[in-house]
């Protein structure tokens, strides 16, 4: 594809992201990057800006001020559907999924990126689309599940079919937002194993959450925001030791 | 479709059923009434199909469905009486480019802000068209009409067909109808159309997967104002006549009703819905005042109790059929157990 560079991992880079709402400050010049293939936290206390540093960067909210490099290149101001054709992939925090239609189509609905599989034309694009459906059906477990509507399912399976969706995307940076949140212990380590398949197979990804078990255990770098302001970056070790990082989470 | 497969097997029985019917329909009725009556109703088979690609298939409410029928009446006439009668298929392509183009320039505006907000736009697009359809005279005859429209003319090879009788008008329409119930079928079932229904489903999520729910909406807007602008052609020739009351209100009311209670984003459901509520009211000799409050009435307690309307009744009838024939078999095997 002419938009991508080469490798399964991009390189992300936000500066200067700020947005109020109504003269509320969410986020006051944000900066931080995630390099090819790492995963990068974003952690914060409750309404500490952490979604919508998200919306901004995939282009769902419009932000004050930013700019956004996706691989060395300026992203700033494209639309969502683009941006996901060039690599730059969500989750959204309340699941969401495509009600009426079967997990299946659900997942390949990412066949739709456009300019993905440019060469070779559309017959061999979406062989190639239903290929890798079928294989993310195995992969998350979802085969009795396949031929459900996405609304019968289960709130623990739909994260497991948005993030099977989201993966067929091809994504090179993945922002994922609160993947484990309300859901059961159990799934949550399938979700973390997933996540970190994803790492090994060299995608970059962006982790927002609020399970610390899990932010500290896969991420390698750490990024706090406390009232939309970056307090602290770092090492998992580093950052929650800090004083400011203590302090946000539970007081002075 | 291959990568986006579709749940369950068409009911091909019921579309065969469905179609012997409606050959049949010229055959079986004697009286010329009930044979107009049909050729309405496959009119409004056109037009609800085409309507329900916006209202069930991307969930937005379009109010002004009867302005690209009337385009589509007011081209043919106009065509046909001052053009020179080039015949169907000229015709035809400008009333669904032109249609096109209406929808495009009224679906960008529209879908810019909200769902709510295109609503509002469809219907002031409407009303724009009303008073341009009233009083553009020199062009549409204002009250006046646009009288004298010929019998419809298909150039085909060196042959020029004239569709003069009733029976030649139902089957043209009947052939119209099937093209645009196979032409939306197809895309329903095709990858757009799996995409349409992504974006009715989760327009935000649509947009997270690279679908553009923008393009989405306005090719399913456009789709249908071109079939509906081709409904237009054939009824300007039906009725040899063209009048501002085809922009109005009370058509897409009708519409609106026919969708609900056929069911949204139900091909069959709709065309059932299409088909009982062109004959009903004329059969049943229903008062026109009193027609809408009816439907009103119904409308009201269909969407409350049976949301998915007819639809709801074709859905169950796999089931109840399996259940019949359980019963029988077990009865047959009580019966075996019996003698």
């Amino acid at each position: 594809m002419a938009e991508r560079a080469g490798g399964p991992g991009g390189q992300l880079r936000v500066t200067g992201l700020s947005k109020a709402y109504y003269g509320v400050r969410a986020l006051h010049d944000l900066s931080f990057s995630v390099e090819p293939g790492e995963i990068v936290g974003l952690i914060g206390p409750n309404g500490s800006g952490k979604t919508t540093a998200i919306d901004c960067i995939t282009g769902f909210a419009r932000p004050d001020a930013k700019r956004v490099l996706l691989d060395g290149v300026d992203v700033s101001g494209v639309r969502p559907n683009r941006l996901a054709a060039r690599g730059l992939v969500r989750t959204f925090q309340q699941v969401r999924v495509f009600g009426t239609l079967p997990v299946r189509d659900n997942i390949a609905m990412g066949g739709f990126v456009p300019g993905h599989g440019a060469r070779g034309g559309r017959r061999r694009h979406w062989r190639d689309i239903r290929a890798r459906t079928e294989e993310l059906i195995d992969r998350f477990g979802l085969r009795q599940v396949a031929g459900t509507r996405a609304d019968r399912l289960s709130y623990g399976q739909r994260k497991l079919v948005e993030l099977a969706a989201a993966l067929l995307c091809q994504p090179r940076v993945l922002l994922l937002d609160e993947p484990v949140a309300a859901i059961n212990p159990t799934l949550a380590l399938e979700i973390r194993d997933q996540i970190l398949a994803m790492h090994r197979d060299g995608v970059s990804i962006l982790l927002v959450e609020h399970n610390m078990e899990l932010v500290t255990g896969v991420c390698q770098r750490l990024v706090v925001l406390d009232h939309g302001v970056k307090i602290a970056e770092g090492t998992p070790d580093e950052v929650m030791h800090l004083t400011e990082v203590q302090e946000a989470y539970f007081g002075r | 479709m291959a990568a986006l497969p579709r749940a369950g097997p068409a009911p091909a029985i019921g579309w065969l059923l469905a179609g012997t019917a409606a050959v049949a329909v010229p055959r079986v009725t004697g009286n010329p009434f009930y044979l107009q009556t049909a050729t309405v109703a496959m009119i409004y088979v056109v037009l609800a199909v085409a309507y329900d690609l916006v209202v069930g298939r991307i969930g937005a409410l379009s109010l002004c469905q009867p302005v690209f029928f009337a385009w589509g009446s007011y081209a043919a006439a106009l065509l046909a009486t001052r053009g020179g009668n080039p015949g169907f298929w000229l015709e035809a392509v400008v009333a669904m480019a032109g249609a096109v183009a209406l929808a495009i320039a009224i679906g960008v505006p529209s879908f810019r802000l909200s769902l709510h907000s295109f609503a509002i736009g469809t219907l002031g697009f409407l009303l724009i068209a009303q008073l341009v359809a009233v009083n553009w005279i020199s062009v549409t005859g204002g009250p006046l009409c646009v009288v004298g429209v010929p019998a419809l003319t298909v150039p085909l090879g060196g042959l020029r067909l004239t569709v003069l009788s009733d029976t030649q008008n139902y089957y043209t329409i009947l052939a119209i109808a099937v093209l645009t119930v196979a032409a939306i079928g197809l895309l329903i079932r095709s990858r757009t159309g799996a995409a349409l229904t992504a974006t009715r489903d989760d327009p935000v999520l649509a947009a997270a997967r690279g679908i553009w729910p923008l393009r989405m909406r306005l090719t399913a807007f456009s789709v249908s104002a071109a079939f509906s602008g081709l409904a237009g052609v054939f009824a300007a020739h039906f009725q040899h006549v063209v009048c501002a009351s085809q922009v109005d209100i009370p058509i897409n009311t009708l519409l609106l009703v026919m969708v609900f209670i056929g069911g949204r984003a139900s091909l069959r459901g709709v065309i059932t819905g299409a088909v009982l509520f062109t004959v009903l009211p004329q059969v049943l000799r229903v008062a026109d005042a009193w027609r809408l409050v009816i439907f009103g009435v119904l409308l009201l307690v269909m969407v409350t109790t049976v949301p998915d309307g007819i639809e709801h009744v074709y859905a169950g009838v796999p089931g109840l059929v399996r259940r019949l024939l359980a019963r029988m078999d077990r009865s047959a095997h009580h019966r075996a157990q019996d003698g």
